[in-house]
């Protein structure tokens, strides 16, 4: 496509003006996206359909014994001391079951192949610990297949995890152990012509129930039968690419089922897979092969003019060694490759390769078994879109042999992550550390058994090994595994200890020790926690910390990052329930009860989906709107992550996204959108037959391009008329050189795209990345405009790419905002943080034209009828003012209070407090129609431009019907994370707004920041106060609680005190606490003035001073013997509260203790403390209405209530403590309050 | 300083020396302290006890930290308290102080850390530079058992007076990050526990300048309000980076630790 340049200083186009040089051209559009549409895919193009075995030579005879067997599963028993040592002792041993004339006929049906852990139909089995069951079925042979010599062999594919095989009652050889390596029997002396029977005896034992184990289990692979015309054959062969030499290396495993050693000259053959052709035939030296199986060496084999194997170009060979009649005595696929770690590389055949990966679930190959050829049509698909390894997830199960093949034969590289140990046949993870050695056989059977798949380029032995967690320690087993393997695989194929394991923390720690080929991390900044740039700076101190602790350059990959996949599922029930809210004024109160409802709900289901999304997507959108949360979910947390990955140069070379594979194509069926579940059309149609084409998709072939074209994090928002600056980066992962250039444009609404200056990024090698500013002044549209900023990428002249960022241009508005008189702020934040703050309120409200009276003095809010709190501004002057303030505001008065960083209850409102963490880039619009969102949409809630991006730092808990905007959580399991950051609240005749946005600090340079600050302004100053604040149930407004030694009475318990904090011995009735030993006492609790959580302070006994008490343990249902009551306890004053130190143990609902108070005029009164309210379990403590933790030690705490003492003026003279006799309530310490303090409530001064 | 001479004048400021913690000090060779030291200057002054703990860091009239001092926390496997305090070490020669310059001392201590369970459970050494603007702190603890934790074992512990910086605004900064503003409550209030780990800088706006801890090579600050749980005011670990863990880790003997940091008082001019 060529375009004319115009050179021009000036160019008016439509209502935007751009000052810089441009292009007149036509625009480019983006290349077209075709979401959600049925798969179009040629399934001629697909191989045979079903299990992809390793091929045979072709004068084998194969005959499958797959399909439909009798099987009967037997009870364990008892677990034996060793349940590995699994004899031959069971029912089926003692009844005959591997007989040939046993009646089988009152077995189960079962197929074969398939894992017994999983449902016939599928779906989830039972998860047991381990079965022993007895498969049969009988085969025939015709006369042919046994005449000439040749070998029956039984070919099992994978069975788990011991497998014993009789043929006609006899037995086939010795037991098979392993899960993951094909194994063979010659079972020529025991076949016959005609009907054959053949029995196997499957017995697992793993040591724990996990799902993940479901789908290897029993025979889970093909069976099939093989007659072989050699007397000789080899199952398998290890061959070696010598890249740099054209040859390759066998070695070759061959079974001399004889019964005396044989000599064989043999002769290799390659040929060029499928269509045979002969690359080149060899004699090779002879071999003495001894009776048995055996792995040898058999030489080098020249390959003339080599044709490499690689994603790019998936060549395949065959090497079939035949012997000196010709007969076939093995064949082995293979690929002429060669990958390799070096430096900061990887390369493959010699050429750097950086991996564009995915993490793929093995389950998905269990639940599609290739059946109609579709998990070789999934693959093709995956790498359609650029994706060129996969890591199959080794928590996940072991993946088929089908999954190799496919992966050799359409050129996907595997990175092999191990999950043998996860699944070793001992006890679990438990003694994982030690599995992984003790499992060396099986994992070097499965590595010889699938040596050379070319597509296997790269190891890991395990998900996750954290040093030390547990006190589990790897490193001297993962190095002696190194050892080994790197001693096997002549390949020489990269080693990662463990993927996810080499975290920068582990790394800096000093204990890892073993070697390693290849670093790779796990982590998720930037998707659910953090911003895009703490991703980036991540990266970065990353390679460095690495580099310093290896002391030279490593490749490094990252296996999981953004999220998994599964986040965006949708489910009836989550749909059922929520739909019908979303249709509800979402102003009004019944429609934020019934979104904090399920905001909160513990039901994962629910709640945990809900939570998921306010990371990308607010719940409106996830509910109502299907098309936008999944092309939110492509583009926040799918395209922006792999971006960063792809942009990251050799810091980081390449990842695998946690995306599912459902994410890109949906299989046939309804499942899995919101139609099907409340009847709302969405963008998946019911009822298809065809497998679905997902948005997710799209996004993958676009960011996943091998040349890409991407922007930096730069500013989304910026304002109208200003310059920016966005770093462009080409990245060129091609091995080959390209001249490229960048064509930039602004299009925004329905205008013509304004063109951007040209880049030209010139010629860049192979590999190599490179970043050029884009620098433009930006439009001024007459309204707010959305749009994107598109790129799109030429390399040698053509188009390759393209990408695009959304952008808004919020219109120009410097009307100024006039305060109209009585407005005061109060702004403090430059002297609180004199020297580390320059934007404040003051200075925002001066851009925007507001200049509201500064406030001098609490004292004078009478004057003004709004008052304006700055960021930052909450000081000690303000917090002492909190009372006059809330009065003011009942009494009509309104506040506006801009972003605040001093955490606690907010001096003025208890109702809210302040809180810290989860600081993110995303908010969710919870009342869209709310004035405060005038102009602006979800969409200009992300990613607010400033250092990290973040759209909030600290928010208001907790979350109540005042919500006006959500903050995202940092995991959709917690549910007290979901925090109002805008709020809008009725109190008494006013009105409060809070705003947690960092409007203050954006609003230089956001124009959505800049419009959120007018739009909080206009709004503030209304008359009156608006229907959008609601009124919530006043809670008691006091100061924060602190009680000064001065006005405290300490009330003497010591010879109330018939208890210790110690006990030793449970139930004995000596020792303390409530006599329940060692385990269930409160020896943590400190001793003498404690002023616990800095509220009140209290005089706690020492119990060495008083004899061994010091507290008053009194009677409960698991405890009668110890007294109902302590009577007469001296107090001696007038108090205004009294508060109390106590706990409960086996506390029951409702009344657990009162206190009953003795006046000196005669009176008494009680106050009666309840479980619910008062004095709550010690265990798991929690606040509760009158009941605040005030100590903890690990899980058992202890509460602090208030009794507000309705007889201040009358002296009490003693308390009383009675038990009700169901809980067992302790009590610590009292404290009276002696002197008044103010308070709102009201209680007269003396 | 050591004894010299013959003269009724240098015995009687022998005596002296030995008598009570000295001030100041003369030439440039290492002199041993063993009644601690105490250090003055335009800005900064502290007392260096014995022990190597440092108390009383003051700019001018101003409190800074009350306390500072070398400490170790392990995770038990029976129960036992399983802390080491750098009061309680086992001396390893007496405190060293050299003079740099005027006004500028650096001051060495080194020791054994132990508890009832552990006779010699680490050694370790601490360097000071003090000068009138900045002491910097230098660690290395090498242990002699194997000990386990979650998290960091040793660390340099600083206790912050309330006093001092009750409403005070701070920055906090993790790495290279532009950091996070906020202010020490007054009033303890369990939603404003202050809690951070991972700091490399905490800077505090005081009335003649900036308070300012920071950290070097592999060092963090983990910040608390120990309010919370019955102490008087603020904390700050300064420790080695280790990551937290969900279960414990065991360090084997002869593990090294090591951790610097500085305190500065920026003030105005």
């Amino acid at each position: 496509m060529s375009r004319l340049k115009l050179a021009a200083v000036f160019v008016l186009l439509g209502p935007f003006a751009c000052t810089l040089e441009a292009r007149s051209a036509e625009p480019l559009t983006p290349l077209p996206e075709a979401p959600y549409r049925a798969l179009e895919f040629d399934r001629t193009r697909l191989g045979p359909a079903g299990w992809r075995l390793n091929p045979v030579p072709s004068d084998w005879q194969t005959v499958s014994l797959d399909g439909t067997w009798k099987y009967k599963e037997l009870p364990l028993g008892k677990a034996a001391k060793d349940p590995f040592a699994n004899p031959l002792d069971d029912a089926g041993i003692h009844e005959g079951y591997y007989k040939s004339d046993f009646d089988d006929r009152g077995w189960d049906d079962f197929p074969v192949p398939w894992s017994w852990y999983r449902a016939a139909d599928g779906g989830r089995g039972k998860y047991v610990s381990g079965k022993l069951a007895w498969y049969r079925r009988t085969f025939e042979l015709k006369p042919s297949q046994l005449a000439g010599g040749r070998r029956i062999v039984l070919d099992f594919r994978g069975v788990a995890a011991q497998a014993d095989v009789w043929v006609n009652g006899r037995k086939a050889g010795p037991r098979h152990v392993g899960r993951y390596d094909s194994f063979q029997y010659d079972v020529t002396p025991l076949a016959r012509a005609g009907a054959n029977t053949l029995a196997v005896r499957v017995y697992e034992w793993r040591g724990d129930t996990s799902y993940r184990r479901r789908d290897v289990g029993g025979i889970y692979q093909p069976v099939r039968l093989l007659a072989v015309p050699s007397p000789l054959f080899s199952n398998r062969m290890m061959v070696t690419s010598l890249v740099e030499r054209k040859m390759i290396e066998v070695e070759a495993e061959f079974v001399n089922p004889t019964g005396s050693a044989v000599t064989r000259k043999l002769t290799a053959e390659v040929a060029h897979w499928p269509t045979g052709r002969v690359a080149n035939t060899l004699p090779l030296r002879a071999v003495a092969i001894a009776p048995g199986r055996h792995w040898l060496q058999l030489g080098r084999i020249a390959l003339p003019n080599p044709v490499p194997w690689s994603p790019d170009n998936p060549h395949l060979y065959t090497l079939r060694l035949a012997d000196e009649q010709g007969r076939s005595v093995g064949l082995q696929r293979f690929g002429f490759r060669d990958f390799r770690a070096r430096g900061e590389w990887l390369y493959l055949n010699g050429k750097k390769f950086k991996p564009r990966g995915f993490t793929f679930s093995v389950r998905t190959l269990s639940l599609l078994h290739n059946r109609d050829g579709d998990t070789e049509m999934l693959l093709r698909f995956m790498k359609s879109l650029g994706i060129n390894m996969i890591r199959p997830h080794s928590g996940t199960g072991m993946r088929r042999e089908t999954f190799y093949n496919l992966c050799d034969e359409i050129g996907i590289a595997v990175y092999e992550d191990w999950s043998g140990c996860c699944y070793a046949h001992r006890t679990g993870d438990r003694n994982r550390s030690d599995n992984l050695l003790s499992s060396w056989p099986v994992y070097e059977a499965h590595v010889r058994d699938y040596y050379s798949h070319p597509c296997l380029v790269m190891w890991s032995f395990g998900n996750e090994f954290y040093e030390g967690q547990g006190g589990t320690y790897y490193s001297a087993n993962v190095d002696k595994l190194y050892g080994l393997l790197k001693d096997l695989d002549r390949q020489g194929r990269p080693i990662c200890g463990s993927t996810g394991r080499y975290n920068i923390g582990l790394i800096q720690s000093g204990l890892l020790k073993e070697r390693t080929d290849v670093l790779d991390d796990h982590q998720y900044r930037g998707a659910t926690v953090g911003s895009w740039q703490d991703n980036i700076d991540h990266i970065e101190k990353y390679a460095r910390a690495a580099f310093k602790f290896y002391g030279r350059p490593k490749p490094k990959i990252d296996c999981e990052y953004a999220v998994p996949g599964d986040n965006l599922r949708y489910r009836t029930l989550t749909f059922k329930r929520l739909f019908p809210a979303f249709q509800l004024d979402p102003a009004s109160a019944e429609f934020k009860r019934r979104y904090i409802d399920f905001l909160t709900s513990k039901t994962a289901e629910i709640g945990g989906y809900i939570r998921g999304k306010l990371n990308y997507c607010s719940p409106r959108i996830y509910v109502t709107d299907e098309a936008e949360c999944r092309r939110l979910y492509s583009q926040k947390l799918f395209k922006r992550v792999v971006e960063v990955y792809r942009r990251a140069g050799t810091r980081c070379l390449g990842g695998h996204t946690n995306a599912q594979y459902y994410d890109l194509l949906l299989p046939p069926g309804a499942w899995g959108n919101t139609a099907s579940a409340y009847g709302k059309p969405g963008p998946i149609p019911q009822g298809r037959t065809e497998w679905f084409v997902m948005p997710l998709a799209f996004t993958v072939k676009r960011v996943y391009n091998p040349v890409l074209v991407s922007a930096g994090v730069f500013n989304q928002h910026p304002l109208p008329g200003s310059k920016q600056t966005v770093p462009i980066f080409v990245t060129n992962d091609l091995n080959e050189p390209g001249t490229f250039e960048v064509e930039a444009q602004l299009r925004l609404g329905d205008s013509t795209p304004v063109a951007l200056p040209r880049l030209a990024f010139g010629t860049m090698e192979g590999m190599t990345q490179k970043s050029i500013p884009l620098t433009f002044v930006v439009p001024r549209p007459a309204a707010t405009a959305r749009g994107k900023l598109e790129l799109h990428l030429f390399k040698n002249g053509e188009r390759v790419g393209d990408n695009d960022y959304p952008v808004t241009v919020v219109a120009d508005d410097s009307t100024p905002i006039p305060p109209g008189g009585k407005v005061a702020l109060y702004d403090s934040a430059e002297r609180v943080f004199r020297g580390l703050i320059t934007d404040t309120t003051t200075q925002a409200l001066k851009a925007v034209g507001c200049r509201p009276e500064p406030l001098k003095s609490f004292d004078e809010l009478d004057r003004y009828r709004l008052l304006i709190i700055g960021a930052n501004s909450f000081d000690k002057t303000l917090i002492d003012a909190g009372e006059r303030i809330h009065r003011w505001v009942k009494n009509g008065g309104k506040i506006l209070c801009f972003e605040q960083r001093l955490c606690g209850k907010v001096p003025f409102y208890p109702n809210y407090s302040i809180v810290a963490g989860s600081s993110a880039t995303y908010v969710s619009m919870s009342v869209p129609t709310h004035p405060l969102f005038r102009g602006l949409e979800q969409e200009d809630f992300d990613n607010w431009f400033g250092q990290r991006g973040y759209a909030f730092e600290f928010a208001l808990n907790p979350l109540n019907e005042g919500l006006v905007a959500v903050a995202p959580t940092g995991s959709h399991n917690d549910r007290e994370d979901a925090r109002p950051v805008i709020a809008d609240v009725k109190l008494g005749k006013g009105q409060i707004v809070f705003s947690q946005l960092t409007v203050t600090k954006r609003s230089a340079s956001d124009g959505v920041a800049r419009a959120c600050l007018r739009n909080l302004l206009h709004y503030a100053l209304r008359d009156g106060v608006s229907r959008f604040a609601l009124e919530l149930p006043e809670q008691a407004f006091t100061k924060s609680l602190y009680v000064e030694d001065k006005d405290a009475l300490f009330i003497d318990l010591r010879r109330a005190a018939n208890r210790g904090f110690r006990d030793d011995v449970q139930g004995d009735r000596k020792g303390g606490w409530t006599d329940f030993g060692a385990s269930g006492d409160f020896r943590e609790i400190p001793t003498g003035p404690s002023r616990l959580q800095g509220k009140v302070p209290f005089r706690i006994i020492d119990p060495a001073s008083n004899g061994g008490k010091s507290c008053i343990v009194l009677k409960g249902e698991k405890r009668p013997y110890f007294p109902d009551k302590v009577v007469g306890i001296p107090v001696g004053a007038k108090l205004n509260s009294v508060y109390i130190l106590h706990t409960a143990m086996y506390a029951k609902p409702g009344p657990s203790v009162r206190y009953v108070f003795h006046y000196a005029n005669g009176e008494t009164r009680e106050f009666v403390a309840t479980t619910g309210r008062d004095i709550p379990d010690w265990w798991r403590p929690k606040d509760r209405a009158n009941a605040i933790v005030v100590f903890r030690a690990g899980k058992k705490g202890l509460y602090m209530s208030e009794f507000a003492n309705p007889l201040p003026k009358v002296e009490i003279k003693t308390m009383d403590i009675v038990s009700y006799g169901k809980s067992i309530p302790v009590v610590v310490a009292v404290t009276g309050r002696k002197r008044f303090v103010s308070v709102v409530a009201g209680q007269g001064e003396e | 300083m050591k004894a010299s001479g013959h003269s009724l004048v240098v015995s009687l400021l022998a005596v002296l020396v030995f008598a009570s913690p000295c001030r100041a000090a003369a030439p440039s060779e290492w002199l041993a302290y063993p009644k601690g030291f105490e250090y003055t200057s335009e800005w900064l002054s502290c007392v260096v006890k014995p022990s190597g703990e440092i108390t009383a860091v003051k700019a001018r009239d101003v409190l800074l930290v009350q306390d500072l001092f070398l400490h170790g926390t392990y995770k038990p496997k029976d129960r036992h308290d399983a802390r080491f305090f750098q009061q309680a070490a086992e001396q390893a020669g007496s405190l060293e102080v050299r003079k740099l310059e005027e006004g500028r001392y650096a001051v060495a201590k080194s020791g054994v850390l132990r508890n009832k369970r552990y006779a010699e459970a680490a050694k370790y050494s601490q360097h000071v530079t003090l000068s009138p603007d900045r002491m910097e702190f230098r660690y290395e603890v090498e242990t002699l058992v194997p000990l386990s934790s979650n998290t960091k074992i040793f660390l340099t512990l600083l206790t912050l007076p309330m006093a001092t910086y009750a409403n005070r605004g701070y920055r906090l900064r993790k790495g290279e990050g532009g950091g996070s503003l906020n202010v020490f409550p007054e009033a303890y209030d369990k939603r404003s526990d202050i809690r951070a780990g991972g700091v490399t800088e905490l800077r505090v706006v005081l009335d003649k300048g900036h308070f300012v801890l920071e950290t070097g090579d592999n060092t963090v600050i983990s910040l608390s309000d120990t309010r919370g749980w019955g102490g008087k005011g603020l904390r700050a670990d300064v420790h080695a980076f280790i990551p937290w863990r969900q279960k414990p880790v065991t360090y084997p003997a002869g593990t090294k630790f090591a951790w610097s940091f500085r305190l500065v008082f920026d003030h105005e001019k």
